[in-house]
């Protein structure tokens, strides 16, 4: 569940979520944008990458009174490489002292725009620290907590054959755990366990993959896909394009107006009209999220031209680089953004 | 200018050297001194300078009986890969290994099948890796007496300087669009304003021009492509628009092969003496099946590398159109590639800055490498037309 703030605590007009590690940034917006709309439901999310030029319009806009007095949150990410235009405007808005605009800022904590993280820490801001946490023990202890957390108890070793399994990735880290705690009911829960349930299973197809994946069941797809590596070294290429056909159909159903019955939806988008329905509870899944599933288009065809050999020249790949690409490709496309 | 040469346009000076050698080539298959002609050449021009069809011609000219005609069989095929003595060979990935490169020396080490020279194009020669260049070297500089390397790349400082020394160099330039829309009105009688719109369209690409000046096919196409980046809304309206560039790619790619695929099939069966009513039996027939095999194949890459083909004009298409909207975005006056289309231009100019087109210029860019790459068409399609819609997106992954 990845606590970041205490739960009472009240919103301050400006937070910076400060630190490199993705997981901990995306749950200090998520948890910070719930607790301003604890105090204020309808105020409405705006999204701006700091580094777009025309990201100075937009905050622009959020920032100018409105008739109504609507309050507006406003996410800027990535303040590190801010485009001139949104260092200034964020200036302006703060200068400002609006009373309904929520303003969030991200930064990896790098030295670059520290000059502009210093003015909004001037301007009262409530710095939540996101830092990526070490390998080794610090990672562990985090585990630890998490685990407390769903009021279960796991074994050290356990800890650290989960740890094993997974790597670093927090987001998918915490996830496991999450899922580990409902699937597994002996407590504590043991190192054994861990491992049967990361562990073989024979056969798995791409579609399972790709169903987990769209289905955002990041755990499940990380594991189907382990399984799948295991049984052959082969499956990366076959995978990317499972990927591909699942989102493709996905989409496809999409595309094909809400009204129409399951058969017609099936015909027009060429797809079984038994699908059709799992179909159309993937997209809803993504319906709050539709930038990441874009980018995910993006990142698949990045991974088939890695897989093939690379795009750019001298980046092809090995078989352990291989591996590597498509878990980050399955964890980034199967989880959960700000 | 007459014969196979024909399609060479705004390259007088290239055709009178080639010319040259072809008659000298053919001083040589009698035993007679030829200086016009060498074992080894590095073709050089800008992309739709007519490089490779100066090449591939060239190729043609010296297996054909009457030195480029072009009319004859040998002069429609092996342009296009379809003659045992012209081998046309094109990195399929982003390099070009040793393996290849070995195996390819080998190929060209076979004596001629049907005529007095074996022909080996190497187009995007700048592709080598310079393991592969070290590889082909020896071959190059001492060929087999019948062979002939033509290498091809953009310029001469592409190539490696060892593979520059050991080859006679032949430059092609971009012929200007005043060049083009002459041709179009001289030879082919076509209307002087769609003359110009061609010669803008293909920018100084000569077959592109042809096509769009007198097909009306090809200017549909054209438009189809060129209206894309204003249909982008959403994911689905992305993904559609994909497939449909994927799937007007592969029909129009079947178009060119398949009349050629049906015509080697005829001359592979007649070879064998297979006909309605003939059965073959025995050797002939574990032959003729090992050549009916091998021909299937040399058609699949022939078929896959066309699609690609197609993809790309349409690419390049999209390039013209963003840099017209880069153009009025710096309102810099110069004249636009897609002048007719000046009002939907303008208004895809107002819905973003120059560093979005310039993004978006930069997105077409990769996935024209992705697709000659071997990434899956349809997916690099698709990923292009999300990053077209948003070119910000690569942001939105953490
Ligand atoms: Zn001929």
């Amino acid at each position: 569940m990845l606590t970041i703030m205490a739960r009472s605590s009240t919103p301050s007009r400006i937070t910076i979520a400060f630190g490199a590690e993705a997981a901990l940034v995306d749950a200090a917006v998520s948890q910070t944008v719930a607790a301003i709309r604890g105090q204020e439901r309808d105020a409405q999310k705006v999204t701006v990458v700091a580094s777009s030029p025309d990201g100075g319009v937009i905050i622009r806009d959020a920032g100018a009174p409105t008739l109504f007095g609507d309050s507006t949150i406003l996410v800027v990410t990535g303040a590190d490489s801010a485009s001139d235009e949104v260092d200034e405007a964020l200036r302006e808005l703060i200068a400002m002292e609006s009373d309904t605009v929520w303003l969030i800022v991200t930064h990896p904590g790098v030295v670059k725009g520290k000059n502009l993280m210093d003015a909004l820490r001037k301007a009262g801001a409530v710095q939540i620290e996101c830092a990526a946490l070490k390998r080794g023990k610090e990672t562990l202890d985090y585990l630890a907590r998490e685990v407390a957390s769903h009021k279960r108890h796991m074994a050290p070793d356990a800890l650290t054959v989960l740890y094993d399994a997974i790597g670093q990735d927090l987001r998918l880290l915490t996830a496991a755990v999450s899922q580990l705690m409902s699937d597994v009911e002996t407590d504590p829960v043991t190192a054994d366990d861990v491992r049967s349930y990361f562990g073989g299973v024979a056969e798995v197809s791409g579609f399972a993959i790709s169903d987990a994946v769209w289905d955002r069941r990041s755990v499940d797809a990380f594991r189907s896909l382990r399984w799948a590596m295991q049984s052959s070294d082969n499956v990366a290429v076959a995978t990317v394009s499972a990927l591909a056909a699942g989102l493709r159909s996905i989409v496809r159903v999409a595309g094909v107006g809400a009204g129409a019955s399951e058969q017609d939806v099936a015909r027009e988008a060429g797809v079984p009209p038994w699908q059709v329905k799992t179909l159309r509870r993937q997209w809803a899944g993504w319906s709050g999220d539709q930038r990441r599933l874009a980018a995910s288009a993006v990142a698949l065809a990045d991974a088939d031209g890695a897989l093939k050999g690379g795009v750019i020249e001298g980046s092809s790949l090995d078989s352990e680089q291989k591996r590597m690409a498509l878990e980050r490709l399955i964890i980034q496309a199967s989880g959960r953004g700000a | 200018m007459s014969g196979i040469w024909q399609a060479l346009v705004g390259q007088d000076d290239v055709v009178a050297d080639l010319q040259r050698a072809v008659a000298d080539a053919e001083s040589r298959t009698r035993g007679e001194p030829g200086p016009a002609m060498t074992h080894a050449w590095l073709f050089t021009g800008p992309p739709g300078s007519g490089r490779s069809t100066a090449a591939t011609c060239f190729a043609a000219a010296l297996v054909c009986p009457e030195g480029g005609c072009g009319v004859c069989q040998v002069c429609r095929t092996a342009p296009l890969g379809g003659h045992p003595d012209v081998e046309i060979v094109r990195p399929q990935g982003v390099n070009y290994g040793v393996d290849e490169a070995r195996a390819l020396v080998k190929t060209a080490g076979f004596s001629p099948a049907n005529s007095f020279w074996h022909v080996v194009v190497v187009e995007d020669a700048d592709r080598l890796t310079d393991e592969a260049v070290n590889v082909l070297l020896k071959s190059i500089e001492e060929p087999p007496p019948h062979t002939v390397w033509i290498l091809c790349a953009p310029s001469v400082e592409d190539v490696l300087p060892t593979i520059v020394s050991r080859t006679r160099h032949v430059a092609l330039r971009t012929p200007s669009a005043r060049d083009v829309a002459d041709l179009l009105v001289e030879r082919y009688g076509v209307d002087r304003a769609i003359a110009a719109f061609a010669a803008r369209a293909s920018q100084g690409h000569i077959g592109r021009a042809r096509a769009l000046a007198t097909d009306e096919h090809a200017r549909i196409r054209r438009q189809d492509v060129l209206r894309m980046p204003l249909q982008l809304h959403d994911i689905p309206s992305c993904f559609m628009n994909a497939a449909n560039l994927i799937s007007a790619a592969t029909e129009d790619a079947k178009a060119i092969t398949d009349p050629l695929d049906l015509f080697e099939e005829e001359q592979l069966a007649s070879a064998y003496g297979a006909g309605a009513d003939v059965r073959i039996k025995g050797q002939l027939k574990r032959s003729m099946d090992a050549a009916i095999k091998d021909l299937a194949k040399r058609q699949k890459t022939r078929s896959t590398r066309t699609v690609r083909d197609q993809i790309d004009r349409a690419l390049v298409d999209l390039m013209g159109l963003y840099r017209d909207v880069l153009f009025i975005q710096f309102d810099s006056g110069v004249p636009l590639i897609n002048e007719e289309m000046r009002p939907q231009l303008s208004q895809l100019a107002r819905q973003g800055g120059a560093n979005d087109t310039g993004r978006r210029l930069r997105a077409i860019s990769y996935a024209r490498a992705q697709v000659q790459a071997n990434v899956t068409p349809l997916l690099a399609m698709e990923s292009l037309m999300v990053e077209l819609k948003d070119p910000w997106i690569r942001s939105a992954t953490a």
